[in-house]
């Protein structure tokens, strides 16, 4: 059973070593094989990957069309330590993506290394609100 | 009656006071236990997460040790082909030897070294195992590359003895004919190529168990440090952590490498 692809005008996708571009119809397209498959929608590129997760998601994502993905292990194993060093509670997360690797299975790993990003933005987030609680506190108190 | 209306300030604050008051009771109790994290009432996730920890690293630590034994097999299985290999070859120079002499004498010596070989290929075959798995010897070999064994990598096995795969029959008639000695002749080149094939899906099976296992290596040293933090977990400290680390990496080579490499990679073509 092939992974079945719908294509709005004009979006792109990463098949194998190729860019595929959309002409100006939707296509629904039918994929079959083993070749990495990447949606527009999922990809990563390095001026995009500005966080910690990120960079990981986009080592995962050149293991994924990288013709030998060994190349890429070490990129991503000092990512991972940098990370779960820095937040030790995304370490379930990132046991997933390290499972879904090790199984080979990319595009399992792909996802859970968004749902790491996700969970990254929850914890940067928290810390930004705490930075603007703090500024808020002081112009409270100057306004008083 | 008129609500009290609390500004966005001081509603931060109230807030802060209870943490704070919050954040003493826990201090005190880590104080008095040296663990941050030291029940389940306390953070129930990291808790039965660290808990579970030692499980995991314990089960990738048993996958490392089939791995390492897989590997071992392979590499029995491949020496053996290559001194198997020698044999053929050493044999292949007694059938050009033969060729060159119609002495029915010689032919006969010849022959007899011939099948002597013979005997040794199904020896080396047979002392190819470790560990009770000989690949040359018809067994199996699974060896399973993640925890719940939804990836294994089967290496099939092969029956390599002068009966089996090589084919290559006893000398006939002491080689006093030649299609005997052509015979053997074409029976040691096609053995020849069955050896060569079975090595390379050998080699290549090898790779890909020793990538995995470095990798597995590699991930239970950083599930390690994350196991020793994670008790520690605090999403205030991990956000804050986390920015300086941002900030960090833009300027480390690391940020740099990725680049570079996606510049090599068909991410290049999308821009």
């Amino acid at each position: 059973m092939g992974l079945k692809v719908e294509l709005k005008p004009g979006e792109r996708l990463i098949l194998g070593e190729c860019l595929v571009t959309n002409g100006t119809q939707r296509t629904r397209l039918l994929i079959e094989g083993q070749a990495p498959i990447l949606r527009e929608k999922d990809i990563m590129l390095p001026a995009q990957a500005d966080t910690p997760a990120k960079r990981i998601y986009l080592a995962v994502q050149l293991m994924y069309t990288a013709r030998d993905p060994r190349n890429h292990h070490d990129a991503y194993f000092s990512l991972m330590r940098d990370l779960v060093q820095a937040a030790p509670s995304a370490w379930p997360h990132m046991v997933a993506v390290g499972n879904h690797i090790l199984a080979g299975d990319m595009y399992k790993a792909l996802k859970s290394a968004k749902a790491l990003i996700a969970h990254e933005k929850e914890l940067l987030d928290h810390a930004t609100r705490g930075a603007n609680l703090r500024r808020g506190r002081q112009q409270d108190r100057k306004s008083a | 009656m008129s609500d009290i209306v609390l500004s966005p300030g001081v509603r931060a604050n109230l807030l802060q006071l209870q943490q704070t008051s919050d954040l003493i009771n826990r201090t005190q109790n880590r104080l008095s236990a040296g663990k941050r994290v030291n029940s389940a009432l306390d953070n129930p996730i990291n808790f039965f997460t660290a808990q579970g920890l030692s499980v995991r690293a314990n089960d990738l630590n048993a996958l490392l040790d089939s791995m390492s034994s897989g590997i071992s097999t392979i590499q029995a299985a491949n020496n053996g082909i290559s001194a198997i290999t020698k044999l053929v070859q050493s044999a292949q120079a007694l059938v050009s030897q033969a060729r060159q002499t119609a002495d029915t004498g010689v032919l006969a010596t010849l022959s007899s070294q011939f099948d002597d070989i013979r005997t040794q290929i199904d020896q080396l075959s047979a002392d190819s195992g470790f560990n009770g798995i000989n690949l040359l010897g018809g067994n199996d070999l699974t060896i399973t590359l993640n925890e719940d064994a939804s990836s294994t990598i089967v290496v099939g096995s092969y029956t390599d003895t002068t009966a089996g795969d090589l084919a290559i029959t006893a000398a006939a008639n002491n080689w006093a004919v030649t299609t005997d000695i052509d015979t053997a002749a074409s029976e040691l080149s096609a053995a020849l190529v069955t050896l060569r094939s079975q090595s390379q899906a050998l080699s290549s099976n090898l790779t890909t168990v020793q990538v995995r296992q470095d990798f597995t290596k590699a991930m239970i040293n950083t599930l390690t440090v994350g196991a020793d933090n994670l008790t520690l977990a605090d999403s205030n400290e991990e956000g804050a952590n986390l920015l300086a680390l941002q900030t960090r990496q833009q300027l480390s080579t690391t940020a740099l490498s990725l680049a570079a490499q996606a510049d090599q990679n068909v991410l290049r073509l999308f821009r």
